[in-house]
């Protein structure tokens, strides 16, 4: 499944998410093309990643202050290494299947990526699990694709795979307009039913993750001037050995924009002022600052 | 049209055919100015000197409209309700929450949601002023940090009725709203002359203009609480008084900045209103007729205007009938939570 929409899934989308949008539709004001007007215009020269605006890491939000403030850089653990290890897999597989190249093997690229060199965790687990998102994510486009050039054996090959791997992944964009880092790198963009969607490693849901794709439909929108009305969480986690990957997709209304502006704002905030935020009463035990911080 | 307002001198309001009917006098003779079918209407405002027959209040009661009556202040002389169904139960829940856990978090949950909007509206005006004033912006974002402050202290004030923390929760709305007003001077044009809140007897223009818009909103927020089957007068912040609906008052908290204040600064940053268009008498300041039909038909424009709030197009009545239905179900117990309403901008 990844990015891909199940049956489920696409019923939602077509019978509930898309008449809710069209309904409800968005504020003006809170479109991303009025970058240049407020409540869009950053109150701060500050240029923020993505992930420093809405990730939910630290209570008091001092690893923003550490990393933009002190320079400091956290510590690689088993989550952080999974992650970002999953997260490339997905999108090194994604890439080939758009070529139309199915059978490459995962193994050299994995071994070029020399993850082990400054990784931290179970890395032989992480490369299994890696090697399953792999195998799922081409078999799953070779069969999409085969559906496609049987439907239309006069298509270009070319075309067929635009619409049957319809995924712009890792698409990277300016976020300057919005107060947002220059190179900012977008999980995936389904161009077809125009939902940008973020990718998350674990199962845990949580209402903060919808502020990403939010942050990125804002981005999108100030740089392409097209409306992003829908986003969406993927969640991939392994359990027994088995892939899951489960959706959370969500419209993008003026609730989660005027949130993630307020995010944006607070940050930038922070950061502006130099200010350290303290420390929480508790710090999730995943926190990649850990030592940092002494706890 | 589902609002009706009969404004200005000599307008009668009856029946005809069945019709809701606004007449006026023109010389010896009435012309009919305007025709609605009652079924159509929600509600009535009668804002100028005028004179209605028993037959229309008949009717409209007929149909469940509200029908209400400003004075020249815009304070709410007198309403008139349909009989309600289903109050009992609701009622009976009111009064007893009063002295339990559910009074004080509805205490706490329409001063949040105040302070939450204040924090909005400044926060909007400071990056509107960010380029062009950046010392004001400065003032209006330091403002909203203040209210950002105390509302996080609000968090920890909990009690098992209300009487044990209205008071600690009225000192800090009593602190965050000056911080606002104080924040909100700087950025009305001097020549107004406004400096504070000064509350029921205006002081000057902007007061006026305050005590006009609450007026209109009390009026909204009446309808919604006796429409919930709400008591208007068994409030959970406000003390009760005799006369005083503090529940209305109540709801209105989470309002007024939204509605009201964005409404009176629009008007008085767009120029739509100046200095000369107010006189004071025995010491309170009145606004002149046209300005008073001017800030009405904003306000009740505003009130059929969409806003999008959990991702749903409320119009704005439709929304405040909402929260009071919210409350109702709170205390029914129908719902675990009451969450007030307020927006990030
Ligand atoms: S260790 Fe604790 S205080 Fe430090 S960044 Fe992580 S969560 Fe925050």
């Amino acid at each position: 499944m990844v990015y891909y929409l199940n049956e489920i899934e696409s019923k939602n989308l077509l019978k509930n998410l898309r008449p809710l949008t069209r309904k409800v539709g968005v504020s003006e004001d809170l479109r991303g093309w009025n970058w240049n007007r407020t409540p869009l215009s950053p109150y701060r020269p500050v240029l923020l990643p993505m992930y420093l605006i809405c990730s939910n890491y630290c209570p008091t939000s001092r690893d923003l202050y550490l990393k933009r403030v002190e320079k400091r850089r956290g510590e690689w653990n088993h989550p952080l290494s999974l992650g970002k290890v999953i997260h490339d897999t997905v999108a090194r597989a994604y890439t080939l299947a758009r070529e139309g190249e199915f059978d490459v093997p995962f193994d050299d690229w994995y071994r070029m990526q020399r993850y082990e060199d400054y990784m931290k965790g179970n890395l032989p687990l992480i490369q299994t699990y890696a090697r399953m998102v792999y195998d799922y994510i081409l078999s799953q486009a070779r069969s999409q694709f085969n559906v496609a050039m049987s439907s239309h054996p006069f298509s270009a090959k070319r075309d067929m795979l635009l619409a049957s791997v319809p995924f712009l992944v890792e698409h990277t964009i300016n976020g300057e307009l919005l107060g947002c880092s220059s190179v900012l790198s977008i999980d995936c963009y389904d161009y077809l039913h125009n939902i940008i969607f973020d990718l998350k490693v674990g199962g845990n849901r949580d209402e903060t993750h919808r502020l990403q794709p939010a942050g990125y439909a804002l981005v999108f929108e100030s740089i392409y001037e097209i409306p992003v009305d829908i986003g969406g969480t993927v969640y991939l986690w392994f359990q027994n050995n088995q892939l899951i990957a489960r959706k959370d997709l969500f419209p993008i209304g003026d609730h989660l924009r005027s949130w993630w502006l307020e995010m944006r704002d607070r940050r930038a905030e922070l950061v502006h002022e130099e200010r350290d935020p303290g420390m929480p009463a508790e710090c999730p035990p995943s926190c990649i600052y850990r030592s940092v911080c002494g706890v | 049209m589902e609002r009706l307002v009969v404004d200005g001198w000599g307008r009668f309001l009856g029946v005809e055919d069945g019709q809701i009917v606004v007449k006026e006098r023109k010389g010896k003779s009435y012309s009919v100015i305007c025709r609605s079918l009652p079924s159509d209407l929600r509600q009535v405002v009668i804002a100028g000197k005028g004179s209605l027959s028993s037959d229309a209040i008949d009717v409209l009661a007929h149909h469940g409209v509200d029908l209400i009556f400003l004075d020249w202040r815009g304070g709410v002389s007198a309403r008139l309700s349909p009989p309600m169904l289903r109050t009992v139960n609701t009622r009976r829940e009111q009064y007893r929450c009063y002295d339990t856990e559910k009074g004080a978090a509805l205490a706490k949950a329409f001063i949040r949601a105040k302070m939450k909007n204040q924090m909005a509206v400044l926060g909007t005006y400071a990056k509107t002023r960010v380029q062009a004033d950046p010392n004001t912006a400065e003032a209006l974002r330091v403002a909203r940090e203040s209210i950002e402050r105390i509302a996080s202290e609000l968090e920890s004030v909990s009690g098992t009725a209300c009487d044990a923390v209205r008071g600690t929760i009225m000192g800090m709305e009593g602190c965050a709203t000056g911080v606002y007003w104080n924040a909100i001077s700087k950025i009305v044009d001097e020549s107004f002359g406004f400096n504070h809140r000064s509350g029921r007897y205006a002081g000057d223009p902007v007061n006026a203009l305050l005590n006009y818009g609450y007026a209109i909103l009390e009026g909204e927020c009446w309808r919604a609480v006796h429409y919930a089957g709400l008591d208007p007068y068994g409030g959970f912040l406000h003390v009760d008084r005799p006369g005083r609906a503090s529940m209305v008052y109540d709801l209105i908290e989470e309002f007024r900045q939204q509605v009201v204040d964005k409404s009176t600064l629009k008007l008085l940053s767009h120029r739509q209103i100046r200095t000369e268009n107010f006189e004071v008498v025995d010491g309170v300041c009145r606004m002149d007729d046209a300005t008073r039909r001017l800030v009405l038909s904003e306000l009740l424009m505003k009130m059929d205007d969409r806003v999008r709030y959990k991702d749903k197009l409320w119009r704005w009545s439709d929304l405040i009938l909402h929260q009071a239905r919210e409350v109702a179900k709170f205390l029914r117990g129908e719902s675990g939570k009451y969450e007030g309403f307020w927006l990030r901008w």
